[in-house]
């Protein structure tokens, strides 16, 4: 089962993702930060207990991308493991993002 | 019990003979030492009443060849019977090796007393002549067992360090079999996986829990699975494993192949410290978890891990708690303060720091728990002899070139992932292992496709906005709820041309599409990237039948490696 929870502390939000990461969590993961949108908050996403990705969870990370009007590698992606890094990096996705 | 009495007289012999016939004992009569030796060695004799004055062979001789006879703690007791009173002829009994004596004329409630008083000892020399014998018998029967295990031990260690420039290392067990556990292993990207445990206990017991970690652990490294799902493995498998009690403490990192940047996953290690180039501490790592093996619900095992950049020179260094607890010979601890004291600005060697001060305080004391300490520091990975999992994808592969198939009908589309269900069955295969996340991806990928665009007939145009995103995600559902006549069929095979290709086949009883008309999006778009991902790491992608059958080649032999 996934879980998407978020957090704030001064100007930072921490986006973290429990478990699967694609369209089933569509809705709740739109949630975490739309309502941010136009604000001058930074964003990051916690992915250290995501355990798997798909192209939709690279679509839904491109959307949110753009709905927040980030700049490329404005948006922080934290503890990203490695069998999901291998897979941002073959869709290019480290251009993107700033993974830590 | 058998009496043997020895005397001249034969009038004293069946005096004795008769009394203590009368009190329930055997006895043999001799009439000198001579005959009393020979006696003694024909039977069990338990007890020997001896005259001292006799012709042919006196008490004294007698005595003494009587106890040269006797044999590793079977103790029979002499008791002389003498006429003589003074003191010298009495300690002359007592050194020609007798046990006790009696003067003639005796009373016969003495004597009776100081029988029964010697087979007691007698019985009580038999019973610890036993039970030592039972104990030298368990002890070299543990002391084989022992080196059994130690051999086993040993080959399953030996193998599990490898020899690494960023990893230097300390390991002192307290026993023979050592409760601490320090292992290496290259990870397929080139990086460097350490984990350092320290079970309950030390000793035989706190060992046995080591074995199973050593031997899976390179496994889990040739995975490339993050640190935290290794602890979330070795939790699952000591939480089954080892007594409510036994736990193990333990710190796993890993190393990425430029070695700058460091994942740490710690439970129940003392803290652990990043050192700057000077040698001074920049920053204390706690360890954020329980033991692996305390958490018995695996839904609440915490796989996050913690991540640290390391600048040039830096280096972590890594206990178990051993050392903070290793005692001076006056009893003393060693503690963190002094340990602390070792990350002075200016030591360069702090590895070498801390052995010098623990030797100086340990002295000769006795060593009561293991001490493992390791220290990794940064800069580009170098593994002198690469170990089996470097070999990663190594193409030996001579087994059989298998085919794998299966149909999803509407009913078991609507289940919840069938790509799940079937990678768990292809994740098994060794040769699929290394790359098991990239084939995963490519399954469902293909799957989505076939379902979405074949089946549902879901057009990716809709993805083009944000709402529209979200409208094809809810039309998904809805037409996958109504559906009522699908087939997908997805079939696997192992191929060999030159070398080894999963060629994957997905077809769907949907009406195919325009295979020329087949959008490109850019990489800006937050749709088609499917396809992309697809054609990215597969070594040919065709589409037949009209659109709805896809097939794939995707090079097994390769690492798919990220920089």
């Amino acid at each position: 089962m996934s879980n998407v929870t978020s957090s704030q502390q001064g100007q930072d939000v921490t986006i973290s993702i429990i478990g699967r990461f694609d369209f089933n969590i569509l809705q709740v993961f739109r949630d975490s930060y739309s309502e941010h949108a136009g604000t001058d908050l930074s964003f990051s996403l916690d992915l250290a207990q995501t355990e798997y990705i798909d192209s939709s969870a690279l679509g839904m990370l491109l959307n949110m991308k753009n709905h927040l009007g980030a700049e490329d590698c404005a948006i922080e992606i934290k503890n990203c493991q490695p069998n999901l890094m291998k897979i941002f990096t073959i869709a290019h996705f480290d251009k993107k993002f700033k993974f830590l | 019990m058998q009496i043997l009495v020895v005397d001249d007289q034969a009038t004293n012999r069946a005096i004795l003979t008769w009394l203590l016939e009368d009190d329930g004992h055997t006895v043999l009569e001799a009439e000198n030492g001579l005959i009393a030796i020979e006696l003694f060695e024909k039977h069990e004799i338990d007890i020997v009443l001896m005259d001292v004055m006799m012709p042919v062979m006196d008490g004294l001789e007698a005595t003494q060849k009587i106890k040269a006879l006797q044999k590793d703690g079977n103790y029979v007791p002499v008791i002389f019977l003498t006429a003589l009173e003074d003191d010298k002829a009495l300690s002359q009994c007592l050194e020609s090796g007798g046990d006790d004596f009696l003067s003639k004329p005796y009373n016969d409630a003495v004597l009776k007393s100081k029988i029964a008083a010697h087979i007691r000892i007698r019985e009580l020399t038999q019973d610890i002549t036993e039970k030592h014998k039972e104990l030298t018998l368990h002890n070299s029967r543990w002391e084989r067992e022992q080196n059994i295990v130690a051999h086993i031990f040993n080959t399953a260690m030996e193998h599990n360090l490898s020899d690494c420039d960023n990893l230097r290392s300390h390991i002192a067990p307290a026993s023979t079999f050592n409760g601490d556990i320090l292992l290496s292993a290259p990870s397929p990207a080139g990086g460097l996986y350490v984990f350092l445990g320290d079970f309950t206990g030390h000793g035989l017991g706190a060992s046995i829990g080591t074995l199973p970690i050593a031997h899976s652990f390179e496994q889990l490294a040739s995975r490339h699975l993050s640190v935290g799902e290794i602890a979330f493995e070795f939790n699952k498998m000591l939480a089954t494993m080892l007594p409510d009690y036994m736990f193990c403490c333990a710190s796993i990192i890993e190393l990425n192949p430029q070695g700058d940047s460091l994942q740490i996953w710690g439970g129940g290690l003392p803290d652990a410290y990043v050192i700057n180039a000077d040698g001074s501490i920049r920053e204390t790592l706690p360890s954020g978890n329980m033991p692996l093996g305390v958490e018995k619900d695996q839904s609440k095992f915490n796989k996050g891990f913690e991540v640290r950049r390391l600048a040039e020179g830096e280096r972590v260094i890594f206990f178990t708690d051993g050392i903070i607890e290793a005692e001076s010979p006056e009893g003393e601890f060693f503690e963190e303060e002094r340990l602390l004291s070792c990350f002075e600005s200016g030591t360069k060697d702090t590895i070498g720091a801390i052995l010098e001060k623990l030797n100086n305080f340990i002295l000769d004391a006795e060593q009561r728990d293991d001490i493992t300490l390791f220290e990794v520091s940064s800069g580009p990975v170098v593994i002198n002899h690469k170990l089996g999992a470097t070999d990663t994808v190594e193409d030996h592969y001579d087994g059989i070139l298998w085919r794998m198939s299966c149909k999803l009908e509407a009913e078991d589309i609507k289940r919840a992932n069938p790509v799940e269900e079937i990678m768990s069955i292809l994740g098994a295969q060794t040769l699929m292992r290394p790359n098991k996340d990239v084939i995963g991806l490519v399954l469902a990928e293909m799957y989505s496709n076939a379902l979405e665009h074949g089946i549902l007939e879901l057009s990716s145009e809709l993805k083009k906005t944000e709402d529209g995103f979200m409208e094809y995600y809810q039309q998904r559902q809805s037409r996958l709820e109504n559906l009522t006549n699908a087939l997908i069929q997805i079939s696997f095979r192992l191929i060999k041309d030159g070398e080894h290709f999963l060629r994957i086949k997905i077809s769907d009883s949907g009406n195919g599409f325009d295979v020329s008309k087949m959008s490109h999006s850019s990489n800006e778009d937050s749709f088609g990237r499917g396809v992309g991902l697809i054609n990215r790491v597969c070594s040919r992608v065709e589409y037949l039948d009209g659109g709805s059958t896809i097939e794939v080649d995707f090079p097994i032999s390769k690492m798919m490696t990220v920089d």
